[in-house]
Order: C-alpha cells, then sequence, then structure tokens
C-alpha cells in the first residue's frame, strides 16, 4: 500500500515537471520566466502547512504533554523551515524576474524572513535546554506566541502598506484573473503533489526522530 | 467579582514589589538609561547632524530602544531564579496576576525611558518633533506590545543555557511588527504632514498589545508550573 503511495506520488511529480516546464503555456508578460510559480506556490503552501501541523502538536504538548506530540512539532517545525527556504528563494528569483530585484522589503517577504527567523530561534531555543519536560513545554509556548504574531505580518502589514505581491496568495478562486485554465491545473497538481511530498518525509521523519529518542533513553 | 478583585489585589502586589525592589537597587532603569545614553551619543558623534532623512532617526530612536529593552527587561523571571524567589512567587501568586504585574512593570520602566531619552535625542539629531501628540500614543502602545512579549520571553529563557545571547533572538522576529510600525509611527510624527491620518497605525499597534497581553498571560502559565 504505501509502495503503491510512493509509486503514484512520483509518477504524479513527473507529470507535474512536464506540466509545469511544457504543459502550461508561458505567461503573457513574463514569459517562461513564470514556471518558476510552479514549484514557488506549493513550496509557500507546503511551508504554511508544516508550521500548521507544527503549532497543532504544539497545542497538544500543552494540553497532554505528551512527547509523540513534541516529536510531531519539531519535526514538522524543521521541515516547513527547510521549505520555507526553498520558498524565499523561489521568490527571490522570481521577484527578480518580474520587479528586476532580488529582494525589496515587500510586506510578503519581510513576513517569510520573520518565519524564517522565528523557526531559527525555535530551534535555538530547543539546543539552549536539557530537560526534555522544560524543553517541550517551553518550545511550544514560544511557537505558539510566534504563530499569534503572524496574522499581523501576513495579514494586516500587507494591507497597511503597498505590496507588490498579487493578495491571493492561496486562493485559486482570485487567481482566476491571473491564470488560464491550463496553468491553474498545472498549480494545482503541484500543489497536491508538494502536499504528498510533505506528509511522506514527515512521516519518515516522526519514526526516525522516535527511533532517535528511544535509543537515547527517553521513554516516547 | 471576588476574582476580579484577587486579580487586581495580587497584581497590584507584584507591581508594588517589583516597583520598590527597582526603587532601592534601580538595576534595570540605570542599566537601561546608561545604555540609552551611550547609544545616543555614539550615534550621534557618529553622524555629526549629517542625518536630516526623518525615516532614518526613526529607525535610529527604535533600534537604541529595542536593544535597551533587551538589555533590561531580559532579567524579569532571571532575577528571580538568581535570587532564589522563584519558587516563593509560584506559592504566593497565580500566573496571570504574576504575568500582568511583571509586565505592567516593564511597560513603565519603558516608558519612563521613552520619556527621558526621545527629547535628547531628537536634539541631538538636529530635527524636529512635528508632532508629538501623534508620538505619544504610538510610543506608548509600542512600549506596552514590546513590555507583554518581553516579560513572557524573560519567562521563557529563565530556564536555558546561554541566555543572554538567547533573549534578543527569541524577542526580535515576535518584535518586528511593533518595531517595522512604530518607526513608520515615528517618522509620520518627525516628519509627515497631517500624522493623523494613519491612525490604523495606532490601531496596529494597540491591536498587537493586547494580543501580546492576552496570548502572553494564557500561556505563561505552561511555563510557570514545574
Amino acid at each position: 500500500m504505501a509502495l503503491a503511495g510512493k509509486i503514484i506520488l512520483m509518477i504524479w511529480m513527473v507529470m507535474v515537471l512536464w506540466g509545469a516546464l511544457r504543459f502550461a503555456p508561458p505567461a503573457n508578460i513574463l514569459g517562461e520566466t513564470a514556471r518558476v510559480i510552479y514549484f514557488h506556490v506549493p513550496v509557500a503552501w507546503v511551508s504554511v502547512l508544516a508550521f500548521c501541523v507544527s503549532l497543532y502538536h504544539s497545542v497538544q504538548v500543552l494540553r497532554n504533554r505528551n512527547p509523540m506530540n513534541d516529536i510531531g512539532a519539531e519535526v514538522s517545525a524543521r521541515r516547513g523551515l527547510w521549505v520555507c527556504v526553498l520558498a524565499t528563494v523561489t521568490g527571490a528569483i522570481f521577484a527578480k524576474a518580474a520587479w528586476g530585484m532580488y529582494w525589496n522589503w515587500d510586506p510578503r517577504e519581510t513576513s517569510i524572513v520573520v518565519l524564517l527567523l522565528i523557526y531559527m530561534a525555535y530551534f535555538g531555543l530547543r539546543s539552549s535546554m536539557t530537560d526534555p519536560d522544560r524543553r517541550m513545554r517551553v518550545s511550544a509556548v514560544y511557537a505558539i506566541l510566534a504563530f499569534c504574531v503572524m496574522p499581523f505580518l501576513v495579514f494586516v502589514a500587507p494591507r497597511i502598506y503597498f505590496s507588490l505581491h498579487p493578495d491571493t496568495v492561496i486562493n485559486f478562486e482570485g487567481e482566476s484573473k491571473l491564470l488560464d485554465a491550463q496553468m491553474k491545473m498545472v498549480l494545482k497538481a503541484a500543489t497536491l503533489g508538494f502536499t504528498g511530498i510533505y506528509i511522506w518525509i514527515y512521516n519518515l521523519a516522526v519514526r526516525t526522530e522516535r527511533l532517535a529518542r528511544e535509543r537515547e533513553g527517553y521513554d516516547v | 467579582m471576588t476574582t476580579l478583585m484577587s486579580f487586581l489585589l495580587k497584581t497590584l502586589a507584584v507591581l508594588e514589589k517589583d516597583a520598590k525592589s527597582e526603587f532601592r537597587a534601580k538595576y534595570a532603569l540605570n542599566s537601561i538609561l546608561l545604555f540609552c545614553f551611550t547609544c545616543v551619543l555614539v550615534v550621534s558623534f557618529s553622524l555629526r547632524g549629517t542625518v536630516q532623512d526623518t525615516r532614518i532617526v526613526a529607525a535610529l530612536l527604535w533600534v537604541i530602544l529595542f536593544f535597551s529593552a533587551m538589555t533590561g527587561l531580559s532579567r524579569t523571571f532571571i532575577k528571580e531564579e538568581d535570587q532564589g524567589t522563584m519558587n516563593t512567587l509560584r506559592l504566593v501568586c497565580e500566573p496571570t496576576p504574576l504575568f500582568v504585574g511583571k509586565a505592567l512593570m516593564n511597560f513603565a520602566l519603558m516608558l519612563v525611558v521613552i520619556i527621558i531619552v526621545t527629547p535628547p535625542f531628537v536634539m541631538m539629531m538636529n530635527v524636529d518633533m512635528a508632532h508629538p501628540m501623534y508620538f505619544a500614543p504610538a510610543a506608548a502602545l509600542a512600549a506596552l506590545g514590546m513590555s507583554g512579549i518581553c516579560t513572557l520571553m524573560s519567562g521563557i529563557v529563565a530556564g536555558a543555557r546561554g541566555r543572554g545571547t538567547l533573549y534578543p533572538v527569541l524577542v526580535f522576529p515576535v518584535l518586528l511588527p511593533v518595531f517595522w510600525v512604530a518607526v513608520d509611527a515615528t517618522d509620520r510624527a518627525l516628519s509627515g504632514p497631517v500624522p493623523w491620518q494613519y491612525s490604523n497605525l495606532l490601531v496596529f499597534l494597540g491591536a498587537f498589545a493586547a494580543a501580546s497581553y492576552i496570548g502572553g498571560a494564557l500561556l505563561f502559565e505552561f511555563i510557570y508550573s514545574e
């Protein structure tokens, strides 16, 4: 069953690659460079998803103090951080093509940098604590507080300040004005494919982390 | 009603305890003020009146205030841990009044620092505060938001290794929205034609302050219990 899932995911991603590079038509003004959005939008979505999963586990840690939730929170935040780096890099490439600069402190660019800083600080905090119970609680508190700040950056700040980004980040209805049917299809398929890869990696990482903690003598 | 009264009394008791101990030792206030004045002098000396751009002046003011908060406010709970009084506090006070009392004390400290440091900074940078009545609520609301976050973070790092360096690393990303909007509001107060049309910046700072106190009060319980 698991093997079939992996094979389907692999075929799906090959199709996504073909769709992004060949099937989807070039964009009106940006031409071929616009193809980076088939990677940028899905990885940005996956990073948000990973941080939401980490938040869910952090809340659960405070509710029941289960070490498995701590593993879930840490593993998802770590994968989210790497995907967030990918979203930043692909975003910078697209920004160079679209606006002529890799970086210009657009409100959404600012928010992704803050997200990177928050989760780097989160791992700094985790590594500074030796007592596993305190580490679990304190890092969950920090993750929840940091997540509470995100709406100010993601939703409020772009409405106070001018943003170069389109208003619809993960809103396919709104994007219908910007993308044609083939482009939307590829974008949806890529988002689904990258979500599948995240779920696969997340499951693997949780199992590996659990084994590592058991070997170190922690009660998991 | 009784619960509310008890909450208020305990919050005031924590505030009074901290105010008395601060009044005796003046540790936090002295360290923050000395740090601020040194920074103001260093900035003013290195620029020597060459900077007239109000945006840069506003940014420098908030960089100084941010790092001064890092030096003074980080010790809120570390002080209790070092003196061995944390367990006594746990016995006599619930987490929420303790958090609010400590945060209000930090708010008062930040307010004093802003009131003392801003006039000489503005004078030494050779700019005019065109709209002080717009700057005052903006700075007060920013200080309120900063005090809530800094107090909670102090509780977070109290049991960590290398807390001196970890504290600003943890605080900065969370305080960035306040920093961003406070710099902008200060810029408007220094130069802007009609700053009251930018009252949405004040609403933003007020909402952030409310979120920092509510979030902090709810979350503090989990780091306070052993």
